[in-house]
C-alpha cells in the first residue's frame, strides 16, 4: 500500500514539485560520489561555491574546495555508510566583491557511492560569534576575576574620561583614591591563600556598599563613581561628579572606618586596617596612570605615618618619592661599591666604666654628600628590599671585628658586640638561620652577640615572639632598644624575651633635673632587675648623668663621655688605650721582671 | 535562413541577429538562447535550450529569469551584471565560464551575456560545453 502510494506520489507533477523544492531551496545542496565527482547540486550551492572554482567549473568537489578544505577527500575516504563526514566545517572564502564570506559545509557518505552534502553562508553567524567572544573578552580583560569589580585597565581608562571631562569644565570635581591595607602579607600568611581570598571578596562587598556603587563596566558617559580592584590588597575609589572636594575626606574616613571593621572568617574576627592616598582637586597630571601613582604615592605616605589613615597628594609628596628612589639607586650602588661601613660605639660597666662591648652602627660614605646618617637610608632599604644585605653586612663585619679584637687583647677585651636588627629583618621568618650562618662563618661564639630590637617591634604578635625566641636559642643576647619611647609600659616588659634594657637617651638627658624622668629610670631598672633583665642607659653625656645612673642602680652606659661611634681603626686604638690604663698594677712589674 | 543557421555562440554581430531573428530562426541555433525583458521575464527561449535543460517553453515564457526559472544565475556573475549594465545604460558583452545546475544537475558552460541600450530585450546564451 505505502508502495504504492511513493510510487504514485513520485509521479509527475510530484517529482517535478520535489525538483523545484530542490531547485529553489535557500540552503546550498549537493550530491558527489566517492571520488568528489558531483552529481547534483542546486543553484545556492553552485552560487556559494563559485567563488572557488577555477574557470567555473564545479565538477569535482574536492578540487573546489582543495585549498580551503583540503583533508576532505581523506575523511570521505575514512567515513563509513551513514556516518558524517563533517559537519558545520567552516571554510573562509575571498568572494569576487573582496568581501571575506565564511561557509560552513556538512558532508554524510549516504552509502558506498553517495555523499551528500549541505553548503551554507555562515558568514552572519561567525560574525556575531566572533562580536560575542570579542565582548566576553572585552568584559573579562575589563574585570577582576576575585571580586568581579572593574580592574586596573577599566578603572584608568574612567579616571581618562574623568579627566577629559574635568579640562572641558571648571573646576574638576572628581577624586581618586588608592586603598590597600596594612601588613595585609600577615593576613595572607595567618588565614591562607583561600581565606586571603575571601577577605579581599568581603573587602569589595564592603567598598562597593560604601560609597553606594552606582558603576558597572561600561556606560562611559556618565558621571559615577567607580570602584575597582587592581591587584593584591589594592583597590582604587573614583568619585566623580563631586560637589566639593571636602567631601572626599568624608568618604575616606568613612571607609576607613568601615573597611577596619572586623571580618569573620572561618569563625575568627579578623582585623585590617587601611591606608589611603587622595588625589583631589585641581590635579595638574593629564594622564591617568600618573594620577593613579601619585595616589599610590600619597598612601604609601599615609602608611610610613602609620597607617589606617588617608592623606591627600601634594606636589612634595612626589618630591620626596623622587628623592627616595634616587636614594635607593644610590643605596644599590654603595652596597656594590663598599661605601657602607660599620662604626663602634663602646659600653660600659658602671660605676668603673670598664669596657662592656660595642654597639655597631652603620655608616654610609656618600661619594658627594658624605657621611649618610642609618636613618635617612635603613627605612629605604627596608621598603627596597636591601635591608636582608645590608644587615648581613653590618653583622657579618661586627663579629669579624669583635674576634678581631679578642684575638689582639684577649678574651675579656671586649666581651660583647652589640648590632640592630631591623623591623623587616625581623619580619623575616630566615632571620635565625641568617644569624647562625654569620657565626658559623665568622667562628663567634653565640654568646658574645647581642642583637637590638624596639619595643615597637618586639610586641607585634606571635611571629616576631617565635623569631626573637629562635634567636635567643642560638644563645644570643636579645637587648630591648630606646625602651620608653614606643608603647612603653614596664608591666609588659616581663612578656617579651629580651636580656637587657636599653633605656632610651630621652630619659638620660634630664635625668639630674626631672625628677619624673629620674623615678621612671629607678622603676625600669628595679622591674628589670626583678625579670632577671640588666639594663643600659644610652646618650650618656656627662660625669653627673653617670653618677645619678649608678646610683639608680644601672648596669652599663653608652654615650658620648666615654666615646662618640668610632671607625674600626679608631675603636682599636682606643681599646688599646683602655687596655693600658686598666692593666693591674701588679701586672706591669712583673711585665718588667 | 540557411544562412542564419551557421549564426555561432561566438558570432561578434549576434545582437542584432537575435534582435530580428524569429523563433524558428531561434530554434535552429545550435546552443541555447534566453531572451528577457527589462524586468527581467522570459520572453524568448529556444528549442537547444529547452531541450537541454528539460523545461518546456510554457513553464519558462513569461516567468522571471533570475528568480523562477533559473536561481542558478542570480548571482554576482550573472544577474548582476545585466542588472549593473541596466543601471549605467552600458553595453554589455561578456562570455564566462560558468556551472548551470538546471534540475540539480551541474552542466559546465559558457555563457554570453549580451545587453545594449535603447534594446527592448536582453540575452543570455548558454553555449554546452562537452
Amino acid at each position: 500500500m505505502s508502495a504504492n502510494v511513493d510510487a504514485e506520489d513520485l509521479q509527475p507533477p510530484n517529482l517535478e514539485a520535489l525538483i523545484q523544492f530542490l531547485y529553489q531551496a535557500p540552503t546550498g545542496l549537493l550530491q558527489t560520489r566517492p571520488d568528489g565527482t558531483v552529481t547534483m547540486m542546486n543553484p545556492r550551492s553552485a552560487q556559494l561555491l563559485m567563488p572557488l572554482a577555477r574557470q567555473g567549473n564545479l565538477d569535482n568537489l574536492f578540487e573546489v574546495l582543495g585549498e580551503v578544505a583540503p583533508d576532505l577527500r581523506t575523511m570521505v575516504a575514512a567515513a563509513e555508510p551513514g556516518a558524517l563526514v563533517c559537519e558545520g566545517l567552516r571554510m573562509p572564502v575571498l568572494s569576487p566583491t573582496r568581501s571575506r564570506r565564511v561557509l560552513g559545509l556538512s558532508l554524510l557518505r549516504l552509502d558506498a557511492h553517495t555523499i551528500m552534502g549541505c553548503v551554507n553562508d555562515v558568514t552572519h553567524e561567525v560574525e556575531l560569534e566572533q562580536q560575542r567572544l570579542a565582548s566576553r573578552m572585552r568584559d573579562a580583560s575589563r574585570t577582576d576575576s576575585l571580586t568581579q569589580m572593574p580592574n586596573r585597565a577599566a578603572v584608568l581608562e574612567r579616571i581618562q574620561q574623568a579627566i577629559a571631562r574635568s579640562e572641558d569644565d571648571a573646576p574638576p570635581h572628581f577624586a581618586v583614591l588608592f586603598i590597600n591595607f596594612d601588613r595585609f602579607n600577615r593576613v595572607n600568611l595567618t588565614l591562607g591563600q583561600e581565606g586571603g581570598d575571601r577577605l579581599l571578596r568581603m573587602v569589595a562587598e564592603r567598598l562597593n556598599s560604601t560609597v553606594r556603587q552606582r558603576d558597572a563596566v561600561g556606560s562611559p558617559h556618565e558621571s559615577l563613581h567607580t570602584t575597582a580592584r587592581l591587584g593584591g590588597d589594592e583597590f582604587v575609589l573614583l568619585l566623580d561628579g563631586l560637589r566639593d572636594c571636602e567631601d572626599v575626606h568624608s568618604v575616606a574616613q568613612r571607609l576607613i572606618d568601615t573597611l577596619s571593621r572586623p571580618y569573620l572568617i572561618n569563625g575568627i574576627d579578623v582585623h585590617v586596617s587601611a591606608s589611603i592616598g587622595v588625589v583631589a582637586g585641581v590635579h595638574t597630571a593629564s594622564l591617568a596612570n600618573t594620577v593613579l601613582q601619585d595616589a599610590s604615592l600619597a598612601m604609601q605616605e599615609a602608611k610610613r605615618a602609620g597607617g589606617g589613615r588617608h592623606l591627600l597628594f601634594t606636589p612634595s609628596i612626589k618630591d620626596r618619592a623622587t628623592r627616595r628612589g634616587v636614594m635607593e639607586h644610590e643605596l644599590r650602588r654603595a652596597l656594590e661599591q663598599k661605601e657602607l661601613f660599620v662604626v663602634y660605639q663602646p659600653i660600659v660597666e658602671l660605676p668603673d666604666a670598664r669596657v662592656a662591648g660595642f654597639e655597631a652602627l652603620v655608616r654610609w660614605q656618600h661619594p658627594e654628600r658624605g657621611i649618610v646618617s642609618p636613618i635617612e637610608f635603613i627605612e629605604i632599604a627596608e621598603e627596597c628590599g636591601l635591608i636582608g644585605a645590608l644587615g648581613e653586612f653590618v653583622l657579618n663585619s661586627a663579629c669579624r671585628q669583635l674576634m678581631a679584637w679578642q684575638r689582639q687583647f684577649g678574651s675579656a677585651m671586649p666581651r660583647m658586640i652589640s648590632v640592630n636588627l631591623s623591623r623587616a629583618q625581623l619580619n623575616d621568618a630566615e632571620i635565625a638561620r641568617q644569624v647562625e650562618s654569620v657565626l658559623r662563618t665568622t667562628r663567634m661564639p653565640a654568646t658574645l652577640l647581642q642583637l637590638e630590637v624596639t619595643e615597637s617591634m618586639a610586641a607585634q604578635g606571635d611571629d616576631i615572639r617565635t623569631r626573637l625566641l629562635e634567636l635567643k636559642a642560638l644563645g644570643i643576647t636579645l637587648a630591648l632598644d630606646d625602651f620608653g619611647t614606643g608603647y612603653s609600659s614596664l608591666a609588659c616588659l616581663g612578656q617579651l624575651p629580651i636580656d637587657v634594657v636599653k633605656i632610651d637617651r630621652s630619659f638620660v638627658a634630664d635625668a639630674e633635673t626631672n625628677l619624673h624622668k629620674r623615678v621612671l629610670i629607678e622603676a625600669t631598672v628595679r622591674v628589670a632587675r626583678s625579670l632577671g633583665m640588666s639594663t643600659t642607659a644610652e646618650g650618656v653625656e656627662t660625669d653627673g648623668q653617670a653618677t645619678l645612673l649608678t646610683t639608680l642602680g644601672c648596669d652599663k652606659g653608652q654615650g658620648y663621655l666615654w666615646s662618640r661611634p668610632m671607625t674600626a681603626r679608631a675603636a682599636t686604638q682606643w681599646l688599646a688605650a683602655q687596655s693600658e690604663a686598666s692593666r693591674p698594677a701588679e701586672a706591669v712589674p712583673a711585665a718588667a721582671r | 535562413m540557411n544562412t542564419e543557421h551557421h549564426v555561432s555562440f561566438a558570432d561578434a554581430a549576434i545582437f542584432d541577429f537575435l534582435e530580428r531573428a524569429d523563433d524558428a530562426e531561434l530554434d535552429g541555433l545550435d546552443f541555447g538562447v534566453i531572451g528577457m525583458d527589462d524586468a527581467s521575464h522570459v520572453t524568448r527561449y529556444n528549442r537547444f535550450e529547452s531541450i537541454a535543460a528539460g523545461l518546456s517553453p510554457d513553464r519558462v515564457l513569461g516567468h522571471a529569469l533570475f528568480t523562477v526559472v533559473a536561481p542558478c544565475m542570480n548571482n554576482f556573475m550573472i544577474a548582476q551584471r545585466f542588472e549593473d549594465a541596466q543601471q549605467d545604460g552600458s553595453a554589455l558583452d561578456d562570455t564566462i565560464d560558468y556551472v548551470l545546475t538546471l534540475r540539480m544537475r551541474p552542466v559546465k558552460v559558457k555563457l554570453r551575456l549580451l545587453a545594449r541600450p535603447g534594446s527592448a530585450l536582453r540575452y543570455v546564451l548558454v553555449h554546452r560545453q562537452t
